[in-house]
């Protein structure tokens, strides 16, 4: 009898070690997100790849055009630009449009494509007023060194510069194009809803507790938005300003409401940056693709806050 | 002196036990009382204790009176006073059963280690002494007898076992044994009178006494047989 | 907390079973079991794999477990890696990367019951109760972006862990009035006790643990037939039919379960079919879930978000399963064969009456034989402080299922020498005829000091041997005194003359006597009843015999049985003369009495009373005056008040 109690007990446990050695977990079950009203699905993305190089420095600015549109052969754009720092909040209007001759490329000096030679045929006017024609300058890299270069011209129009054009939110902006020979060509760019950004800040970034939490007036939930959090560094430039560095974007819903993932802003070094620079963009986007040419189409409302970073 | 009345304590019945008056004394007539090694002379109007023997002499008589009753005790015969007692078939029975009773009982084992150490004699010393006989155990039966012819059969019987015990030669005194045999015949003991019998029958017998018991066997024979 | 929309609790793989399957066969049933209750001998261990039919089949080891039996006393415990859900889902968060692919982040729960322990208690045939407490352990997995700023700023997938561990503890009771019908009652949720605290984020994806009470009841109306019910006051319920039958010299059984959970559709969710079979050691269980719903579509996250999950094994997103039991009984106790009913202590022990317990038992069990055939043990016992080894008692035969009484006797080592009485311990042990252990006993018993007598006359001679070594020396160095005396006088009259001159200077050195049987439960030995220089009879009788039997001298003891509470004990000696012989030693023939001796011969005895302290001659007149009276003449020895002791 005993040794049959043997038997059974090796038999257990070689059952034990077969089947432990053999399990599998069971198969997770998928969730499909179906409630936006909880959580906005964000995108995030790094705008400003080397936070000390100065060349990005241009690429973005507050007027939030972000560098380079370069993927298109001509690009229009139209933007209402809002700043508000300490409270005061400025509005510019602003409206350009670049054609870039596609057979003349520039190339940094280590053979990065960075841009491509501009030119400047006929007239454009923008709601029936021209624009003016001004250099296309760009920024890059010459070995580490900074350097700029004028790539030819563009049309360009401020509300500063003549003062009677103004971006109109919610409405459309007139494009005439008046080729030196042939037909104007004429067509309405749709404006966005004006964005009114609002930034809540809350806990410090020494203890990591930093929390930012945005809300606007919110649009279309199913259209998109994007937040441009950018920061501005600590240590002034050689001609005495500071910079202003695009880090991250991040792209959500409309919906009014973001809380920035915490992580985004408190890895922000302390050390480098003082002021916390959130950009709201409403924009809408087209592009048009013809027989070896296209047209790129951008009409945005922009709101930038700075805020110190508490 | 405390320890003797302790002793009397413990035997008090023995000490104020019942007692007999001598009425009449004719000849030669002793008593030993209790445990005493001596006999005294008695004389008429003494008062004897049970716990006392008495003894005839040749042509002697003693007349006693107690137990609401007398008592003569003729010549050449000796009696415990304590056996004029009036006892039942039931007490005979137990009396004469308390017989095999008092034997050492037969030893469970023999290993039982006795101790064998001798002092004093040695073991091819001085042979066995021989007691003379004074045919005391007679005078004994003798008394037993009228005991029995006075009507105290039971303890007559009683009386004349204990006798035979202790005075071993009186066993083969066929008459003595025939007659107190008849008694518990008469009792119908059967069993007890025919086991009597069947020893007497070994003994030096006449040819009527040979007759008698062979008789007295068949009759109980058929007795028991009926049983 | 609200009852209405609570989840079943008591869902259990294998199905729901009479409970007499599950006492055999299903251990560690926490589920449906929660007083974990079982019939177990001994050991159990309980294997549970099985495969799950999600879009892809997987195998799974989903439960182990280890049970013991220690009297009434049941443990189990169970791991149970199988016992487990995960849910994977986008937490709405992407990274574009630099080649402007998008890469979503996602979060993921793991719920985890990993062990459980229980115990129960038998407390009689028809009452079990017991607890469970199982451990959870809860995995809140969310990747999230994290930026790296080093010489370039990029970003990576960072995830971050919540854990939620918590145990939960229920009770249950398990009453069986009779074999046909039991009922359960039981906790559900009632003890949860988190391990850590918890990100108020994540809280509201905890498993849902609402308090509610598990109700059973089991029925089996037709022979080998179950009908099985359990409902749980969230108003969830089970009900499973099971049938039996002898086969392959086990039990098979078929057995099928319907489910009903507040949270899942149709009403009832589910069945359970399983198939069975079991014998002594082993039992197998192939079962399997089926639901009714489709579990293979996309689910939904705001669903989950909304109403969580109750149950890791059985909820809306469990899939169907397929699951082989195996359970092994590993019985390392032999089946008994016999087995006490009770035993019943005869006699206090009396140390000094050693041989007494060799044929006279001190203890009757009750001992019946639980098989059908005739049955051969071995009792024996040990007394604690007393023996050191077993003690055996004679071979007992049982006829088949018959109760008998089994006599232990002891032995009692001579070196016992406590004078303190005290309480011990006696172990009785049945071994069956190869000497294996059956059953065994323990029962207190008085063991009384060396001093201690039973009041049984016939007892003393233990008394008079003990000392015999001292007693040889001092009667040896009295009859040195008198040896001359002895040399020259008739050998026959030796032992007659040796007891005299032994009373009379035995007596001398005595000073004092006791009240009768004052102390009727100690006796002293003879050494102390000579340094003491008194007693009371026993113990001068006690003495006088042995210092006479040391010598080789026969003698007995006379019991005068107590009349009005007081009794007596004097001696008698063996003079080994012949009744022709009595006049050498006294004129008067009352004073002495015939007793046949074992070979036929007739020897004259003398009774000496021993209290009387003063000589020799009237010590026997007295014990011949007493004797007379009490045992011849009032025919005390024919009616049994008067009994003659023969020491050997």
């Amino acid at each position: 009898m005993k040794k049959l109690f043997r038997f059974i007990y090796c038999l257990c446990f070689v059952a034990c070690g077969i089947l432990l050695n053999s399990c599998n977990n069971p198969a997770p079950t998928e969730l499909v997100q179906d409630n936006p009203s909880i959580q906005n699905p964000i995108q995030v993305e790094v705008v400003t790849k080397d936070p000390t190089d100065e060349y990005y420095n241009n690429g973005f600015d507050t007027t939030g055009v972000a560098n380079p549109v370069i993927n298109y052969s001509n690009v229009i754009n139209v933007s209402g630009i809002k700043t508000t720092e300490n409270n005061v909040t400025t509005k510019i209007s602003f409206a350009q449009a670049i054609f870039y001759n596609r057979n003349m490329p520039f190339r940094e000096p280590s053979g990065r494509l960075i841009g491509y030679q501009t030119v400047t045929p006929g007239k454009v006017k923008f709601n029936n007023i021209f624009a003016m024609t001004v250099p296309y300058k760009i920024n890059y890299n010459n070995h580490g060194m900074h350097a700029d270069t004028i790539l030819g011209n563009m049309f360009a129009l401020t509300r500063g510069m003549m003062g009677q054009f103004n971006f109109d939110y919610n409405s459309s902006i007139n494009f005439q194009y008046i080729p030196m020979q042939g037909h104007s060509v004429n067509f309405d760019i749709p404006t966005p809803k004006e964005i009114i950004g609002k930034v809540i800040l809350s806990g410090k970034i020494k203890n990591k507790t930093l929390s930012c939490l945005l809300n606007w007036d919110k649009g279309n939930p199913s259209d998109s938005i994007e937040i441009i959090l950018g920061a501005v560094t600590t240590a002034q430039n050689s001609n005495g300003t500071y910079s202003t560095l695009p880090l991250y974007k991040i792209k959500t819903r409309d919906t009014g409401k973001l809380l920035i993932p915490a992580k985004l802003v408190n890895e922000i070094p302390q050390n480098k940056f003082n002021k916390l620079v959130l950009t709201f963009v409403r924009k809408y986007q087209i592009h048009f693709t013809g027989s070896g040419s296209d047209l790129f189409i951008l009409s945005q409302s922009i709101h930038s806050i700075i805020l110190d970073i508490p | 002196m405390k320890n003797i009345l302790l002793a009397i304590i413990i035997s008090t019945g023995i000490v104020f036990g019942q007692s007999f008056h001598v009425d009449k004394v004719q000849g030669n007539v002793k008593v030993q009382v209790g445990t005493s090694e001596n006999w005294s002379n008695v004389v008429e109007n003494q008062t004897l204790n049970t716990n006392s023997i008495i003894e005839t002499g040749k042509n002697s008589l003693i007349v006693l009176s107690g137990n609401k009753s007398k008592f003569t005790l003729k010549g050449s015969s000796a009696l415990q006073l304590s056996d004029i007692k009036k006892m039942g078939v039931n007490d005979l029975i137990l009396a004469l059963a308390m017989e095999d009773m008092l034997n050492a009982p037969k030893k469970k084992e023999e290993a039982n280690s006795k101790n064998t150490a001798v002092y004093g004699a040695q073991i091819n010393g001085i042979k066995n002494p021989i007691v003379e006989t004074d045919n005391f155990g007679i005078k004994k039966l003798n008394g037993a007898v009228q005991l029995a012819e006075s009507g105290y059969k039971e303890s007559a019987v009683v009386d004349a076992k204990n006798t035979y015990r202790k005075y071993p030669e009186t066993k083969n005194l066929a008459s003595f044994r025939i007659y107190f045999a008849n008694i518990l015949s008469d009792f119908g003991l059967n069993e007890e009178a025919y086991d009597e019998f069947k020893s007497i029958q070994s003994l030096n017998l006449s040819n009527d006494q040979k007759e008698i018991v062979k008789n007295k066997l068949e009759i109980l024979a058929s007795k028991l047989s009926q049983k | 907390m609200s009852i209405k929309i609570s989840a079943q609790s008591s869902f259990e793989l294998t199905g729901y079973w009479s409970p007499d399957f599950i006492n055999f066969s299903l251990m560690n049933s926490f589920e449906s079991n929660p007083s974990n209750y079982s019939n177990l001998k001994d050991w159990g261990l309980t294997l549970s794999y099985g495969g799950e039919f999600s879009s892809s089949a997987t195998s799974n080891l989903y439960l182990i477990s280890l049970s013991k039996k220690i009297g009434n006393n049941f443990v189990s415990l169970r791991y149970t890696p199988g016992y487990q859900k995960e849910f994977i889902f986008n937490n709405g968060q992407s990274i574009v990367l630099q080649d402007s692919t998008s890469q979503q982040l996602d979060s993921k729960f793991t719920y985890k019951e990993l062990f459980g322990l229980g115990y129960s208690y038998r407390i009689s045939n028809q009452f079990s109760a017991g607890f469970s407490f199982r451990y959870f352990t809860q995995d809140f997995n969310q990747e999230g972006v994290l930026p790296v700023f080093s010489d370039t700023l990029y970003l990576v997938r960072q995830s971050e862990d919540y854990k939620a561990n918590f145990w939960r503890g229920d009770i249950g009771i398990n009453y069986s009035p009779s074999e046909k019908i039991s009922f359960s009652l039981s906790s559900i949720n009632l003890i949860n006790i988190n391990e850590n605290s918890i990100d108020p984020n994540i809280s509201q994806y905890n498993i849902r643990r609402v308090k509610n009470i598990l109700l059973g009841f089991s029925a089996n109306p037709i022979d080998s037939f179950n009908f099985n019910l359990l409902f749980e006051t969230g108003n969830n319920l089970q009900i499973g039919l099971n049938e039996f039958l002898n086969a392959f010299g086990g039990n098979l059984g078929i057995g099928i379960t319907a489910f009903h959970d507040n949270f899942q559709s149709p009403y009832f969710a589910g069945i359970i079919p399983a198939i069975s079979y079991s014998n002594n050691l082993f039992g197998i269980v192939l079962s399997g879930v089926k639901y009714f719903s489709n579990r293979n579509i996309p689910q939904s996250f705001s669903l989950f978000q909304d109403q969580g999950i109750s149950n890791i094994i059985n909820n809306r997103y469990s899939f169907d399963k397929a699951i082989l039991t195996l359970t092994f009984n590993i019985n390392a106790i032999p089946e008994k064969t016999v087995e006490f009913q009770d035993v019943e202590i005869l006699n206090e022990i009396y140390p000094t009456l050693t041989e007494n317990y060799l044929d006279k038992p001190f203890a009757i069990g009750r001992v019946v034989n639980l098989t059908n055939h005739f049955v051969q043990i071995k009792p024996s016992s040990k007394i604690e402080g007393i023996n050191n080894g077993k003690i055996e008692s004679p071979v007992v035969s049982i006829p088949p299922k018959d109760t008998v009484k089994v006599p232990f006797y002891t032995i009692i080592p001579q070196s016992y020498d406590k004078q303190k009485a005290g309480i011990s311990y006696v172990d009785f042990y049945l071994a069956s005829a190869n000497q294996e252990l059956e059953d065994q006993a323990q029962k207190p018993i008085l063991i009384n000091g060396i001093n201690s007598w039973d009041g049984k006359v016939i007892n003393l001679r233990y008394f008079i041997k003990r000392d015999f070594d001292f007693s040889m020396d001092y009667a040896k160095n009295i009859l040195s005194h008198y040896k001359s005396d002895l040399d020259t006088m008739s050998y026959a009259l030796s032992i007659f003359y040796k007891t005299k001159f032994l009373f009379d200077n035995f007596v001398k050195n005595l000073v004092y006597t006791a009240n009768p049987r004052a102390e009727a439960d100690y006796v002293q030995f003879p050494h102390e009843t000579l340094k003491l220089k008194g007693g009371n009879c026993d113990d001068l009788s006690v003495c006088f015999s042995s210092l006479l039997e040391s010598v080789g001298i026969q003698t007995a003891l006379v019991d005068y049985k107590p009349v009005n509470g007081i009794g007596h004990v004097n001696v008698l000696v063996n003079t080994q003369l012949s009744p022709e012989q009595a006049k050498l030693i006294t004129q008067n023939d009352s004073k002495y009495f015939i007793r046949k001796n074992e070979s036929g011969a007739d020897e004259i005895w003398i009774p000496i009373e021993t209290t009387t302290l003063t000589n020799f001659n009237t010590a026997w007149d007295l014990g011949a005056q007493k004797f007379n009276e009490d045992a011849l003449n009032n025919l005390g020895i024919a009616k049994g008040s008067v009994a003659i002791v023969d020491i050997y």
